[in-house]
């Protein structure tokens, strides 16, 4: 079941990636998000010189982090559902042989690989023109690492709202 | 025990009944008024394996509803229905893997791919042994005439490509039963025959049972060997074989405009 599963993902992810454009905007997108953030925060800095007692550069951290994170934990299969019902292809999902939870966890899958390298060259782009904070101890990242893993299922079950 | 069973079966739809104007409209969001609209009545029918069946009818009058039924997407009001021992709605995944649907042009194809990415995808969604597979993809892409077209996107193909592609991938995992919902609406005359001939074929050649509903007389001639008449939702004609129509050396058009008429339809 999950072979088939992972093929509907490879399949989903084929079909969103079948349009380079849909990548290289996508990563954009996130880029001028991050940059927005960071132009009002470097203002606010600029006024006040403390944020809660966090440097601009932690608080420039955290924006990257919440941008390029949220490409992934925020990706929720609640809208191609709702287009399913709306256009008549519920039909189709609900014919196949597996499962309606079966079958989206599938597209999940699919959507979660197709974000995955926006969220790294987002990551990756951002740390060129900004300087990023580590984390203080092993332990937190290896916690923060697993926090991530954690909401990937986690984010299926819990429909996006933005 | 027929392999597809159909006791007093009924289907009541609730719709939510408009008012007028803007008062209306929020009227209808805060307290919606419902009227029940009855699209299929106290239905009885068999059909055995093997059996082409046309299920035919004016528009509304309650084909996609009973084919949706059937398919156990559709719950029904009340009454019974048994394919190949299972109720389809309460068991709808184990239906699923018996049975093939066309729903007119809504495309089970993935539509941004190319052809045999769906093909694989089915592939792998049935189960379909390797030599199966090939076997069969090979067997309907000579039926169907796909060879240019596998390797095309869906979405550049033409309605008749993607009809032809359609019915393939339908029948690729060799389904008991096949729904075809209008499977020919807007194809031209050399498409229909393509498709006419490969149901007949895969017909004899595996025993599929198929169920087609169609407004084209020409399908329900050259495929079925029953026909099923249905109006306002409720069946006035089984014709048990399409020869016997013949044998009364009548054109099945004129026998159907006379049991339409006869119906007080037209």
């Amino acid at each position: 079941m999950l072979k088939t599963m992972l093929e509907l993902g490879k399949i989903h992810f084929k079909e969103y990636t079948i349009y380079k454009s849909n990548f290289y905007l996508f990563t954009l997108n996130r880029i001028v998000e991050v940059i927005v953030y960071i132009f009002v925060w470097q203002a606010i800095y600029m006024q006040t010189g403390d944020a809660g007692g966090y440097t601009i550069e932690e608080m420039v951290t955290y924006y990257i982090l919440v941008v390029t994170l949220s490409s992934i934990v925020l990706w929720g299969v609640n809208e191609d559902m709702a287009h399913a019902i709306r256009n008549g292809r519920i039909n189709k999902e609900l014919l196949s042989p597996i499962s309606y939870f079966k079958y989206y966890f599938g597209i999940y899958l699919g959507e979660i690989g197709f974000a995955i390298p926006v969220s790294v060259a987002v990551l990756i782009i951002c740390s060129i023109f900004w300087h990023i904070v580590l984390p203080t101890s092993w332990i937190n990242m290896l916690l923060f690492l697993l926090v991530i893993v954690l909401i990937l299922p986690t984010s299926f079950f819990i429909p996006e709202y933005r | 025990m027929s392999l597809i069973e159909v006791k007093n079966l009924t289907k009541t739809y609730k719709i939510i009944k408009k008012e007028d104007g803007l008062m209306g409209y929020f009227k209808n969001l805060i307290r919606p008024k419902y009227e029940e609209f009855k699209a299929v009545k106290n239905i009885n029918f068999n059909i055995e394996e093997g059996e082409l069946v046309g299920y035919i009818g004016e528009n509304g009058a309650g084909k996609s509803t009973t084919i949706k039924m059937l398919t156990g997407l559709l719950t029904p009001t009340s009454g019974e229905i048994i394919i190949d021992g299972i109720i389809p709605y309460e068991k709808r995944i184990e239906n699923n893997k018996k049975i093939g649907a066309v729903f007119g042009q809504k495309t089970q194809l993935w539509w941004d791919l190319p052809v045999i990415e769906s093909f694989r995808l089915i592939k792998k969604m049935y189960k379909i042994p390797e030599g199966e597979y090939r076997k069969n993809l090979k067997n309907f892409t000579e039926l169907l005439q796909l060879e240019d077209l596998l390797e095309k996107q869906v979405k550049n193909l033409s309605l008749g490509q993607k009809m032809r592609c359609e019915i393939a991938a339908t029948f690729l995992h060799i389904p008991k039963i096949v729904y075809l919902d209008e499977p020919t609406i807007g194809l031209d005359v050399l498409v229909k025959e393509n498709i006419r001939k490969f149901i007949k074929d895969i017909n004899k050649e595996k025993k599929t049972t198929v169920i087609l509903t169609t407004h084209d007389l020409k399908d329900i001639e050259d495929v079925c060997d029953r026909i099923i008449l249905l109006d306002k939702g409720q069946i006035i004609y089984d014709y048990g074989k399409i020869e016997d129509i013949h044998m009364k050396e009548a054109e099945l058009e004129d026998i159907l405009k006379e049991i339409y008429r006869g119906a007080k339809i037209c």
